[in-house]
């Protein structure tokens, strides 16, 4: 689909218009899914695995389905015959799929798999019968490295025997050539460590199934009501009008949310089977456990420059740590795959080999999160373009300079075959150049160093492809039809519903698209409410991949155009004046040049749906329209990011002196959102550089199963960010919008990483393992030399 | 995440406390602010099978400060945090409570609970110890008063018996133009301590050191005293060398537990680098003439 969008006349976008949604979240007035309370409503505890792998022999149930309370106890056995499981996989050629279990049978091949559900009364009592199931697995080997899984060994899932999802080699120009003339080479092997989502919302599901008319409600805490709606019916084996799925306000997603999950079948399976409302809230022990990980990759990178500074040549081998199954629908290839698939970023590299393998492992599926696959190339490309400059005597700004696709190069198309249409890279390094001072910055670094504090100056430029329609998706790898569509209303007061398929998990939609519609159809945004979460309307594919403000906006500005021209008939019609010499705007409509002669939007639109005889002849009197919108191109955010830090050489412990973001999301809908993005994703990014790491032992136990083990950053690690904006409007999109959802936990972590090995170079260190712990820092820097 | 089932009691008076702990002793837990045993529950780690609630037990949310300080078991974190009096007097226990997690945790978490809790990573275990604090113990059977020595037997675990309750804590005051310092390090504000150490520094007339006292957290199952460091220190004038000297007279037996956030190596040189630090700071406030 190539979609061209009607002109959107900016008058609320750009504006820093108030968060509609605040007084309601902010004064605990959501409604999330835990405060569902239903009549009748049974609440559900899994019990799940403690081992990492194994052949289940029996789950013994007996004792806890005579536990007063209890209303049923279900394993395996009696799961398997309702559901097949889920299926994971893409239409690529020779990957693998996997089928997920909705409850275990046979094997288990994770920590927290689910082997039992209990349903009674209360939470408290289904736990307490959960603890007495016992259940006996012969335990198998567990697989827990990646790397050497890929060689084959001990089997992770028996249905893959050779643990590899896919394994793909990929080539453009020569490299070894490249590699074989360089002046100067770089490399370094990185690993990313296994992160989570973590929203602040655990997961969570409520199924209420009506045996009157048999249709199954799910309310879901995520991402992806509609598609998902139509996958429950398929996978349980209902017809899909059957089934409506809705997602109430959701706190926080990152990704995690936007995967069909195992308790999504089992739920509204029990709820069937028992004629009552069932509940499953997650717990964080659950959540850390079972919601999905992420980012864990292993990236072998090499960068060759010519004498001048020009990068000649990349090669990269990336391996990512899938868990036991493929994700629902990303699949384990949503880090490797786009890892590899983004490696040459901003810069104009034509020489590039890579290589990319999606492993099987024992431990929960990798998912996606906030930055997908490129925050490990960042992080690893980003360090190897400054080890580059301390070989070549440059700066790191100015080596970049030299490197990114130039202006005059725009449209250009990478070696990995993306298509940029624009974007401001040498005019964010610069902006970023010009704040940070950079000579004033070494100078103070030698001071410092010479009182034996050590600064660091990290800076990280990257692109992020965002509103992830079809043509992205393909670009990427992925085979995705991926489109949404909104559905706007004019009611007959003039005022607007608008229903989207792109849902919020608090990122301000029902604003940002307020101010889309409005525009689009010249009311005030009070005049204007948004609607989400819903499978009920404007079927779509959720948020994910930084889509909303991309395709939120397109969809709304397309289904508002044929409303609008409607407005603009019969005003026409009404006022004896041809439509062209009308102005819609600010609640009116009006004859250019004679404000006198004009209506209200309310009154136009209350002769159309009320006043047959004086409507224009033939006019159908609705006021609604859905479209969809699916971009026409690649639409590439950009910026660049930078830290200085200080590392305490005595204890590894770093602080964060300045963090400054150059951004360029193209068009800004509402810059204090777009603010809130980059503050939030930089905060979570200190998450990814320094804290958050899921640990498993030798045995595939998770170390890191409550918030005392896996540390995410608060409020008190969160730092002051300096924002520049700078805005190079997409040429496609409604009004040059951009997404930037991810843009700072693709760009932030390596510029932090980057920041602490600039501090650590007078000890030659160099850390590629991340995150940096105080204790992975404290062990880089030689004894007795802090 | 929810409890397994447990009786609950809530006690009024310690009176009442004592008879519930004489008859349950060894199936209750005391219940104070909860911030450590609530979530040992959840968790399904802790399964008492009866709670003994105390926080109606006014008698014991008291702090006095006349020659001693003395803290009733149920006195809250931030009450102390907060008090003009302390902060006059041992200001070591105010400038400590900030590293108490955060101030939600410290409105509700007591003092008693966190040494009852016997945590060796927490920071009140490790302060008391430093300041020679003696721990009032009451059962029906009886009274008595224990050290800190003598209260922290290992990880998680004291010397109250099962019928026993921890009434009261008693903090000798510094004495005058005694200086002290109370560092730590965690990856985050607010989380358990990599390591932490707790510096007192009493000078002589000409500056040198009278009597110094070091304790460290997060260094082996209790609160550890350097107590051979800090005779080391006695008649010393404190400078870098001292105390870098002292420092690794400190660390050197201690053996700190590695886990994923730090391993023991890892630990023992940033135990190092504390001590170091928190005694030329206590040293230097106490030449302030700072109490």
């Amino acid at each position: 689909m190539q979609d061209v969008l009607p002109v959107l006349n900016p008058q609320l976008v750009g504006a820093r218009v108030p968060r509609v949604e605040d007084p309601r979240l902010l004064t605990g007035r959501g409604r999330y899914i835990a405060d569902i309370s239903l009549p009748g409503m049974l609440h559900a505890a899994f019990v799940r695995s403690t081992f990492a792998h194994g052949k289940i022999r029996s789950v013994d149930t007996a004792e806890a389905k005579a536990l007063p309370g209890v209303h049923a106890v279900w394993t395996g056995a009696d799961v398997t015959p309702l559901t097949a499981g889920i299926p994971g996989g893409l239409q690529i050629e020779e990957m693998k799929a996997t089928v997920q279990p909705a409850v275990a049978s046979d094997y288990v091949r994770y920590i927290g798999e689910a082997v039992a559900v209990v349903v009674a009364d209360s939470r408290h009592v289904a736990e307490d019968a959960a603890a007495l199931i016992a259940v006996d697995v012969e335990p198998l080997p567990p697989v827990l490295d990646a790397e050497a899984a890929a060689a084959g060994g001990d089997v992770a899932n028996e249905d893959i025997p050779d643990n590899l999802v896919l394994a793909r080699d990929f080539a453009q120009g020569d490299a070894d050539a490249a590699f074989a003339s360089a002046a100067v080479t770089v490399s370094g092997r990185f690993r990313t460590g296994r992160t989570a989502a973590i929203p602040m919302e655990t997961r969570g599901v409520i199924a209420q199934y009506e045996w009157t008319t048999q249709q199954l409600t799910v309310w879901s805490s995520t991402q992806i009501p509609h598609f998902f709606r139509s996958m429950i019916a398929a996978f349980i084996g209902m017809p899909e009008h059957a089934v409506e799925m809705i997602a109430p306000d959701v706190g926080g997603g990152f990704g995690q949310k936007c995967h069909l999950f195992p308790e999504e079948l089992v739920i509204p399976l029990l709820a069937r089977e028992l004629g009552r409302p069932v509940k499953w809230i997650e717990d964080r022990v659950e959540n850390l456990a079972t919601g999905t990980h992420a980012k864990q990759q292993l990236n072998e990178m090499e960068i060759a420059f010519d004498d001048g500074g020009k990068i000649v040549g990349l090669r990269q081998h990336v391996v990512g740590d899938g868990g036991a199954y493929n994700c629902f629908p990303w699949t384990a290839l949503v880090e490797p795959m786009a890892a590899a698939g983004t490696v040459t970023s901003v810069y104009h590299i034509e020489n590039v080999k890579t290589r990319f393998a999606a492993v099987l492992t024992n431990k929960v599926p990798i998912g996606a999160c906030r930055g997908i696959g490129w925050q490990a190339p960042q992080i690893a490309r980003e360090n190897l373009l400054d080890q580059g400059a301390r070989k070549l005597g440059l700066s790191p700004f100015e080596l970049r300079k030299r490197n990114v696709v130039k202006p005059e190069q725009f449209p250009y198309t990478a070696a990995t075959g993306l298509r940029f249409a624009e974007g401001s890279y040498l005019e964010s390094i610069e902006a970023l150049e010009q704040a940070i001072d950079y000579e004033e910055f070494r100078a103070r670094q030698k001071r410092e160093r010479d009182q034996g504090r050590y600064l660091g100056l990290g800076i990280s430029v990257f692109n992020e492809i965002t509103g992830l329609g079809t043509i992205a998706a393909y670009a990427t790898g992925f085979p995705v039809t991926s489109h949404d569509s909104s559905t706007v209303r004019m009611e007959p007061s003039g005022k607007v519903t608008v229903f989207t398929s792109l849902t919020s998990q608090g990122q301000g939609h029902q604003t940002t698209l307020a101010q889309i519609a409005a525009d689009a159809l010249g009311v005030a945004l009070e005049d204007v409410v948004v609607r989400s979460g819903d499978s009920r309307q404007a079927y779509g594919l959720g948020t994910w991949g930084s889509r909303a403000a991309v395709i939120g906006s397109g969809s709304i500005l397309r289904a508002a155009e044929p409303i609008r021209r409607k407005l603009l008939q019969t005003a026409g019609h009404l006022l004896e004046a041809s439509e062209d010499d009308l102005v819609l705007a600010n609640g009116r409509i009006e004859v250019q040049g004679s404000p006198d002669k004009g209506m209200a939007v309310g009154d136009v639109a209350g002769v159309i749906y009320f006043a047959a005889h004086v409507r224009p002849p033939g006019m159908d009197p609705t006021l609604e329209s859905t479209a969809a919108y699916d971009p026409s191109e690649e639409v590439w955010a950009n910026g660049a990011h930078a830290a200085i830090v200080e590392v305490d050489t005595e204890t590894g412990l770093v602080s964060i002196e300045r963090f400054v973001a150059v951004e360029d999301c193209g068009t800004m809908i509402n810059p204090t959102i777009v603010e809130g993005q980059l503050r939030g994703g930089i905060t979570q990014a200190i998450g990814a550089a320094f804290l958050e790491e899921m640990t498993y032992d030798e045995h595939g136990q998770l170390l890191t199963s409550t918030f005392m083990d896996y540390l995410i950053p608060t409020a008190s690690e969160a730092p002051e960010v300096e924002i520049i904006h700078i805005e190079t409007p997409a040429k496609t999109t409604a009004g040059g919008v951009k997404g930037m959802g991810e843009s700072a936990m693709i760009a932030a972590p390596a510029a932090l990483v980057n920041a602490v090995n600039d501090a650590l170079e007078p000890f030659g260190a160099f850390l590629t393992d991340v995150p940096l712990t105080p204790d992975r820092v404290l062990s880089a820097i030689p004894p007795r030399s802090a | 995440m929810k409890p397994a089932p447990f009786a609950y009691d809530r006690a009024e008076s310690v009176e009442e406390t004592l008879a519930l702990l004489a008859e349950h002793g060894d199936d209750a837990k005391v219940l104070a602010g909860g911030q450590s045993l609530v979530p040992l529950l959840n968790f399904r780690l802790a399964r008492p099978e009866r709670l003994i609630d105390i926080n109606e037990v006014d008698e014991l949310d008291r702090l006095e400060v006349n020659g001693a300080v003395r803290i009733g078991a149920l006195t809250r974190q931030s009450t102390l945090e907060h008090s003009d009096e302390i902060a006059a007097k041992v200001p070591l226990l105010q400038e400590a409570m900030r590293f108490v997690a955060h101030p939600q945790i410290r409105n509700r978490g007591t003092v008693g609970g966190s040494v009852a809790h016997a945590d060796p990573s927490a920071e009140l275990p490790a302060v008391l110890s430093a300041l020679d604090a003696v721990y009032h113990l009451r059962s029906r059977a009886g009274t008595r008063t224990v050290s800190s020595d003598e209260m922290f037997v290992t990880h998680l675990t004291t010397a109250l018996r099962p019928d026993e309750l921890l009434t009261e804590i008693e903090v000798p005051v510094p004495a005058p133009g005694t200086g002290s310092a109370f560092l730590e390090f965690a990856r985050r504000h607010g989380d358990f301590a990599l390591a932490g150490a707790v510096v007192l520094v009493a000078q002589r007339g000409d500056g040198t050191c009278e009597r110094a006292s070091i304790a460290l957290l997060a260094a082996g199952p209790v609160p550890v005293r350097a107590v051979e460091a800090e005779e080391a220190l006695a008649g010393q004038r404190v400078d870098d060398g001292v105390a870098r000297e002292a420092a690794a007279t400190a660390v050197r037996d201690v053996r700190p537990l590695g886990d994923i956030h730090g391993g023991a190596a890892y630990r023992r040189k940033a135990l190092e680098a504390l001590v170091r630090r928190a005694l030329l700071l206590a040293n230097d406030r106490a030449q302030g003439g700072r109490s």
